[in-house]
């Protein structure tokens, strides 16, 4: 089970159903896109079947290379794209349904947190304004939204008087990523999802950023969804961990057993890429030659239940093919 | 390969090169008195951040920076002046004595031609040649890197092949004309790891089997311990320390690259946080008076303050910028190995 | 590690501390444009003719020496400096120099308005269009190509053949002839902007879209379509003069530049250069309206 479920002193007003319940569950979510013009039926499996349940409090990693859905699965998770078939429980009631928890309702609490890139922030308005326009749209006024907005930029490190004024464009790759975490959590979540947040940055940048998401996820009790393919800073990160393929939950567990005993061809095939930062310890052969994933393409791991991870027993190897 | 023939000449020596961009509103110093230099058949890491000077650096050794660009220096392979050359001696040189793989093979190369044409153009304009021995030549390029098909994959275009298979065909059309030099600007970046590690070790394969020098520009520690000789540091346009990689990356000199292997995640326990290097890269266009990493430096003094720390040599191959390196080294340098 | 320990050692500033100041002055969008132009002496000396042409027009009442409609049988096409009339008179003994300033307020008139109308107008079905679904974006764009098809002379001079003359209808039939251009322009802007992140993030902070694009899309599209809007208004002149050299613009006694042009035709071979006055009153208002939207455009083409 999740290390990260101390006895937390803080209760959230929103929480129902107090730490035994599950923060998120998803069952069976599903989303194709069609393919234009490659024949008619053809569609991208970006996100097949995908079941797992969120725990309140812990960090669970999702990790994939690109076209295996972890960013589609972000989107759906907060009905950015409506998912095809599939539910989705937040807190104990169904999202989108009557009776349950609207869209809306939702949204305020959990939110999201961009790669940054160029777009993430909007290069004509101040970094302030950015920040407060979450509050403001959820009823705050103007004033009482930018003072929401000074208080988070100094909960992320940035100064509010230097920093507030400033457009996108004059911050650097790690002040930008503070200001994306900062309007993330400007409304008030108590969930985030991060969708490859640390990955545009520098090394030493990623190492602070990291550093502040584990501050803040202890002094605001928060729960997140790490999305990156990035396995070393997942393993760093993460209380348990997912791995994708193609639209597929391949493996899911803890994050040191994920690591260490892998049960899942892909997964140890993605372990077995890692660069090791020791000379000596050179690869001469990754440990087997997977596949790119093209997700038009139907996972092996047929939608009943690929057997491979959920026996543990040896299976046989994937499709050998250079990439 | 470690850096004990000193007698043999360098393919590649680079004194005191220096590029500044100029605009009305301010000089950017991209890089700043960067000397460095390479043996044939060696492979050295350019390695830094962001704004280190790292990509400006390679693409000065192919001189292909705007005119805008002031470069200053010495630039020689092979003893050949590369900066004074112009017209039709740089274009042989670009491609034929000295060849470059970018990291974004999709805008590096040209949508509307296939693979095929990118490579028969490239070995007739250094080579000559019908078509047709251009094209018998291509698919043996394309053998070289271990694309299957190749025959087929001749007639695809960039957008067809997987990301892996597009560098591949970019790394073939470096190599076509057999050039002395290889220079890659962070060809892996862009890929997913199963893929890196391949294209990696190819990468290696080739340069062993070919004997070509090559430079390789990268962020990432784990990339330059899987494919280097010898690792340069650049730091706000300078090389800040430079050895063999292995010996750089146990035992660093300089407090950047101890702060670099420091901060990078790799084994760290979980429930602690990760020693981060403080505040951001210089802004280049107003750089410290002294050591331009001073401002972050756990371990700088008034000294580091006043002028750009000279050279030191705290071991045989080894080079580090810094009045500090007695303070950075012993405590490592005596580690198990 | 043994590393961390060399980086622990000594006092690590705190991050913001390491920062500092900004380097350069905290500038907004518009504010470092207009700090872009003031180095552009071209279009600023342009610019400059342009605030000449709209405040003599304005001040028209003021400036212009005799009464513009005032015929005199006596004095038709005279020379200049005839009796105190500067540029001389026009074929009905009119002075020229005040139906050129008096000109110049119409024909600012019928470059500006329908402009103006066709960015209000075609921005808002662009935006619309960029925004909404599939079937809606299809409708606008679909019928804009329409009208985008016909050359724009044949456009307006269709429009203005089939609604009358007038320089009311003038302005609508100039104003619709635009407005497809403009559509696009926006549509293709918000387009471009719909799809990036910070617009998504938007959403999920649980904006609705007239939100979104009031805040997020609105600063965004402004620029392109400005850009785009300031490059028409010298096309808008020389449309209207042209339907009003047709006869299907303003009409007879108003001074419009291109009416004057028309009416002077025929004295052509008597007084050549007063003939050729309202055509020169065009060509430099035109251009000069040209040249400074491309500055502008220059200036704003940057990226902060």
């Amino acid at each position: 089970m999740s290390a990260a479920m101390e006895v937390q002193p803080y209760v959230d007003p929103r929480d129902r159903g107090g730490a035994a319940q599950p923060m998120l569950i998803a069952r069976e979510l599903q989303r194709y896109f069609r393919v234009k013009g490659a024949g008619k039926g053809a569609v991208v499996r970006a996100v097949d079947g995908v079941s797992f349940t969120l725990f309140k409090g812990e960090t669970l990693g999702v990790v994939g290379e690109s076209g295996c859905g972890k960013s589609t699965l972000a989107r759906l998770l907060l009905h950015l794209v409506v998912p095809d078939s599939g539910e989705l429980v937040f807190d104990g009631d169904a999202v989108g349904e009557t009776g349950g928890v609207n869209i809306g309702d939702l949204r305020r609490q959990v939110q999201m947190v961009f790669q940054d890139s160029y777009s993430s922030l909007n290069p004509r308005m101040p970094v302030q304004d950015s920040i407060a326009f979450g509050p403001m749209v959820n009823g705050r006024s103007k004033t009482e939204a930018r003072r929401i907005a000074h208080e988070i930029l100094v909960k992320v490190g940035l100064r509010p008087d230097l920093f507030g004024p400033r457009y996108p464009h004059e911050l650097s790759g790690g002040q930008k990523q503070r200001v994306n975490i900062a309007r993330a959590l400007a409304v008030g979540p108590r969930m985030v999802i991060l969708d490859e947040a640390v990955s545009a940055l520098d090394k030493s940048v990623e190492a602070q950023v990291l550093n502040l998401l584990r501050q803040l996820k202890r002094t605001l009790n928060l729960t997140y969804l790490f999305i990156s393919h990035d396995l070393n800073v997942v393993r760093y990160i993460s209380d348990r961990v997912l791995v994708m393929y193609l639209g597929q939950v391949v493996e899911l567990g803890p994050a040191a057993e994920v690591f260490a005993r892998a049960r899942h061809p892909y997964t140890r095939a993605l372990l077995g890429s890692r660069l090791s930062m020791d000379r000596r310890v050179r690869s001469t052969r990754p440990r087997a030659a997977v596949s790119a994933p093209d997700a038009r393409m139907r996972s092996p791991c047929a939608k009943r239940g690929c057997r491979h991870w959920d026996t543990g027993r040896t299976a046989p190897p994937m499709s050998r093919r250079v990439i | 390969m470690d850096g004990h023939t000193e007698a043999a000449a360098p393919l590649l020596d680079v004194r005191d090169l220096t590029v500044k961009f100029v605009s009305r509103e301010a000089t950017v110093t991209a890089v700043n008195g960067a000397t460095f230099s390479l043996r044939a058949g060696e492979v050295l890491c350019l390695l830094g951040e962001s704004g280190s000077g790292k990509s400006v650096t390679l693409r000065a050794l192919m001189r292909l920076l705007p005119k805008q660009a002031q470069v200053a220096g010495r630039v020689e392979l092979g003893g050949q002046d590369v900066l004074a050359l112009q017209g039709k001696a740089l274009r042989a040189f670009r491609g034929g004595e000295v060849a470059m793989v970018f990291q974004e093979p999709m805008t590096a190369l040209d949508p509307v031609y296939t693979i095929g044409q990118h490579l028969v153009e490239m070995i007739r304009r250094h080579k000559g040649g019908t078509k047709a021995e251009a094209r018998a030549r291509a698919i043996e390029l394309l053998d070289l890197v271990k694309i299957p098909s190749a025959a087929r994959r001749l007639d695809a275009y960039p957008h067809e092949l997987s990301g892996g298979l597009r560098q591949r065909a970019m790394i073939a059309i470096a190599l076509s004309c057999g050039p002395r030099l290889l220079l890659a600007d962070e060809p892996t970046t862009a890929l997913d790891a199963t893929v890196q590690i391949q294209v990696l070790i190819l990468l290696r394969r080739l340069q062993q089997e070919l004997g070509m020098g090559t430079i390789f520009v990268t962020h990432d520690l784990g990339v330059a311990a899987e494919i280097a000789d010898r690792v340069a540091v650049m730091y706000a346009g300078r090389v800040i320390e430079e050895g063999p990689v292995a010996d750089v990356l146990r035992a660093p000199a300089h407090p950047y690259t101890a702060g670099l292997l420091a901060s990078t995640v790799h084994d760290q326990a979980p429930d602690q946080d990760i020693a981060a290097i403080p505040g951001s890269p210089p802004d280049l266009r107003r750089l410290p008076g002294g050591c331009s990493f001073a401002p972050r430096c756990g371990l700088a003094t008034e000294a580091c303050r006043q002028a750009f720390p000279d050279p030191v040599y705290p071991a045989p191959g080894r080079m580090a910028r810094c009045l500090r390196v007695a303070d950075v080294l012993p405590s490592l340098i005596g580690e198990p190995a | 590690m043994n590393e961390r320990a060399v980086v622990a050692q000594g006092a690590i500033p705190a991050d913001s501390e390491v920062d500092g100041a900004p380097a350069i002055r905290v500038r907004g969008y518009w504010q470092s444009v207009l700090h872009r132009l003031r180095y552009d002496w071209v279009t600023l000396a342009f610019g400059v003719v342009v605030l000449a042409i709209v405040i003599v027009a304005i001040a028209a009442p003021l400036i212009a020496p005799f009464d513009p409609y005032q015929q005199s049988i006596v004095g038709r096409l005279k020379p200049f400096g005839w009796r105190g009339h500067p540029w001389g008179t026009d074929e009905l003994g009119r002075d020229m120099m005040s139906r050129l300033i008096y000109g110049g307020r119409i024909s600012l008139v019928m470059g500006l308005a329908p402009v103006l109308i066709a960015t209000v107008v075609g921005g808002t079905l662009g935006v619309i269009g960029g925004f909404a679904g599939r079937l809606a974006n299809t409708a606008i764009m679909r019928t804009m190509d329409v009208f985008y098809a016909f050359p724009s002379i044949l456009l307006a001079v269709a429009i203005s053949g089939a609604m009358g003359g007038g320089m009311i209808n003038g302005i609508i039939s100039l104003s619709l002839v635009f407005t497809p251009a403009m559509c696009r322009v926006a549509e293709t802007a918000t387009a471009q902007v719909k799809n990036l992140d910070y617009i998504e993030a938007a959403r999920a902070s649980g904006a609705g879209t007239l939100t979104i694009i009031r805040y997020h899309v609105l600063g965004n599209v402004l620029g392109p379509v400005f850009i785009y809007a300031s490059s028409l208004v010298s096309v808008s002149i020389l449309l209207a003069s042209g339907l009003s050299f047709l006869g299907l613009g303003v009409q007879p006694p108003e001074p419009d530049w291109g009416l004057m042009l028309s009416t002077l035709r025929q004295s052509l071979y008597v007084d050549p250069l007063g003939c050729a006055l309202p055509g020169i009153a065009i060509f430099i208002t035109s251009i000069c309206f040209n040249l400074v939207s491309d500055g502008v455009r220059g200036a704003m083409d940057v990226r902060g």
